[in-house]
């Protein structure tokens, strides 16, 4: 018995790493990109943050876009006007539809006199990227790192290191004991069955065997309607949201002006 | 005192209850006897006692310490060998020559037992009962199963007290059922309260009580149910073979349980009968007995004994259907062996679950 619990556990893991070894082993290059046409960054600042989207295109294992615009108007694309769709489709045409990847826009003025800062996520990155870790790069990005005192490399890097932490494939800590924990629930849930077994002596409920075959007769039956209450909770909130491009592909992601 | 032992006819072997054949069979010159036909011959014998009776009271006056203590002394009739058992003991085997003994006093006037269900099973099908208890179950220890060496095994008339009764309810229930909807914000949950009236009866035949204290009330009810169809007028000849010991909880002190169980299955017979909602909660109930009838008789129970690690294990088997129980042992080493070996195992492959998830 024991052996073959072995056995079993041993196929497990062997299924496990065929199933997890291929997608770490997969070393498709992935597409990165700096593209700063409205010039808010120095050559050398230039040069450092391209090397930082690749470790980081490389970490998520997916494609990544930097880019930054004075306006969204004279894109080389069509896109219908706001700035989420003109990320998407900048990522569309850099990358593909529904491939997998992220493209950060930062435009200078969107129209109303404002700057906008747009994350964009396509494939898989659209789950990965969840709103909420989203939210808190721009947080951090525009309380910690603002353009205005520190410049627009401090800025737009403090984007990537946020994407770095978020986008690659993670399990919070607590996971692990998690899941052993569980194991160990499902462990006393077979063990109690199993002592159920050893156990034959206990007192009858009642006296249902004995019952005179026929004899049960209800005289009286009334099932009278009193009240009703309702109750209600809020939905959960789709964590990460998406929308379709005027090109048709999926996309994820939001954007701040500041 | 008076003892019985049930002679053969033909060589003058003691006679026992056959349960294969359900007759009396003389293990000497194997003859068969039908229970009723041995009615005659059976008083004549009990004639034959009475003369003995006299001569016997002398005597007994000896043993009257021992009678102070509870103990009662018998005299075999096949031997002459001391026979000796406690106040309840009713019927029981010859030390000396293994005869059975029946003690008729224990029989005389009210205690005279109303039924008794003959063993249907017998020595031979209560050890392989107990052999087929032990299988399939993963933490009984190896060595409790591999020695299974019964220390004794014994086939004993049980006293029991039968409750007959009619029983009238009142019950009322509160009830609930749920609809549940839901709109782009939230989610509803709409629950309807109503109360449930249900009144009637039902009538309960031969509830079983156990009437004597040796036997545990759990291990009684355990190898529940007799069927008293099987049930005959009592005869002392069934005894012959099987032990017995007369009850020692009177039918007064018994009946609490069986209101107790006539109770509960009363109100879930009404439970039963309301359906369609999500949650039933007795809220207010009455229950009225009637027409009650109380029964003395003798139902047959196998029972075995066993001791590993110096403890006592019991085992019981219903002598009429065969049910067995009897808890058994946990093999701890195994219970935390396994609980480690399933908590990685479940443990990794939840694990490696969750990783897939984030990959996919």
């Amino acid at each position: 018995m024991t052996k073959r619990i072995f056995a079993a556990l041993f196929a497990m893991i062997l299924i496990l790493s065929v199933a997890i070894l291929p997608a770490y082993a997969d070393s498709a290059s992935y597409g990165y990109k700096l593209d700063d046409s409205a010039d808010v960054l120095s050559p050398e600042e230039e040069t450092k943050l391209l090397a930082t989207i690749k470790e980081v295109s490389e970490a998520c294992k997916c494609n990544l876009a930097f880019a930054t615009v004075k306006d969204l108007n004279g894109a080389s694309f069509s896109h219908n006007g706001t700035t989420q769709d003109y990320a998407d489709m900048y990522y569309e045409t850099n990358f593909g539809k529904n491939t997998d990847g992220i493209v950060v826009l930062l435009v200078l003025n969107n129209g109303k006199g404002k700057r906008d800062i747009y994350i964009s996520t396509s494939g898989k990155c659209i789950k990965r990227l969840s709103d909420s870790e989203r939210e808190e790069i721009f947080d951090d990005a525009l309380d910690h790192h603002n353009p205005d005192s520190k410049g627009y490399y401090d800025f737009l890097n403090s984007i990537a290191q946020g994407i770095k932490k978020a986008v690659p494939p993670h399990l919070k800590w607590y996971m692990l004991p998690l899941a052993f924990l569980i194991g160990f629930g499902i462990a006393m849930l077979i063990l109690s069955f199993m002592k159920k077994q050893l156990k034959s002596v206990e007192m009858q409920r009642g006296a249902v065997n004995y019952v005179r075959p026929g004899s049960m007769n209800v005289t009286a039956s009334r099932d009278s309607y009193l009240y009703s209450t309702v109750s209600r909770t809020a939905r959960p909130k789709n964590n990460s949201s998406s929308h379709t491009s005027s090109g048709g592909g999926s996309h994820g992601g939001g954007g701040r002006s500041f | 005192m008076a003892v019985h032992e049930y002679k053969c006819p033909c060589c003058s072997g003691a006679l026992a209850f056959d349960s294969t054949v359900q007759k009396m069979k003389c293990p000497f010159c194997d003859t068969e006897f039908e229970v009723e036909a041995l009615k005659a011959y059976d008083e004549d014998l009990n004639n034959e006692g009475t003369d003995k009776l006299d001569w016997d009271t002398n005597a007994g006056t000896q043993w009257t310490t021992d009678e102070a203590t509870g103990l009662r002394s018998y005299i075999c009739q096949s031997c002459g060998g001391e026979i000796v058992g406690d106040e309840n003991t009713a019927a029981t085997e010859c030390p000396f020559c293994g005869n059975h003994a029946i003690i008729m006093q224990q029989f005389s006037g009210s205690l005279k037992p109303d039924y008794v269900i003959p063993f249907k099973l017998d020595k031979k099908a209560a050890k392989e009962e107990y052999l087929k208890h032990l299988q399939g179950k993963f933490l009984l220890p190896k060595v409790f199963k591999d020695e299974n060496h019964i220390d004794e095994i014994k086939g004993i008339y049980v006293p029991f007290w039968l409750f007959d009764s009619d029983a009238d309810a009142d019950i009322r229930f509160r009830a609930t059922r749920t609809h549940a909807w839901s709109d782009s914000n939230y989610n509803y949950v709409e629950t309807s309260y109503y109360s449930v009236y249900r009144a009637g009866g039902v009538a309960f035949d031969h509830v079983p009580v156990d009437g004597s204290t040796r036997m545990p009330d759990d291990l009684m009810e355990s190898i529940e149910p007799f069927r008293f169809e099987d049930a005959v007028d009592f005869q002392t000849a069934y005894l012959s073979g099987y032990f017995a010991d007369k009850y020692d909880v009177d039918a007064e002190a018994s009946v609490d349980r069986a209101n107790t169980r006539i109770k509960t299955s009363t109100e879930d017979a009404f439970r039963d009968t309301v359906q369609g909602y999500v949650t039933v909660t007795p809220e207010y109930s009455s229950v009225r007995l009637h027409d009650g009838k109380t029964k003395y008789a003798f139902y047959p129970v196998w029972l075995l004994n066993t001791t590993y690690n110096d403890e006592k294990y019991t085992f019981a088997m219903n002598g009429q259907t065969g049910k067995f129980v009897g808890n058994l042992p946990t093999d701890k080493g195994k219970f935390w062996r396994f609980a480690a070996i399933v908590t990685a195992a479940a443990g990794a492959l939840i694990y490696g679950g969750m990783w897939l998830i984030q990959l996919l």
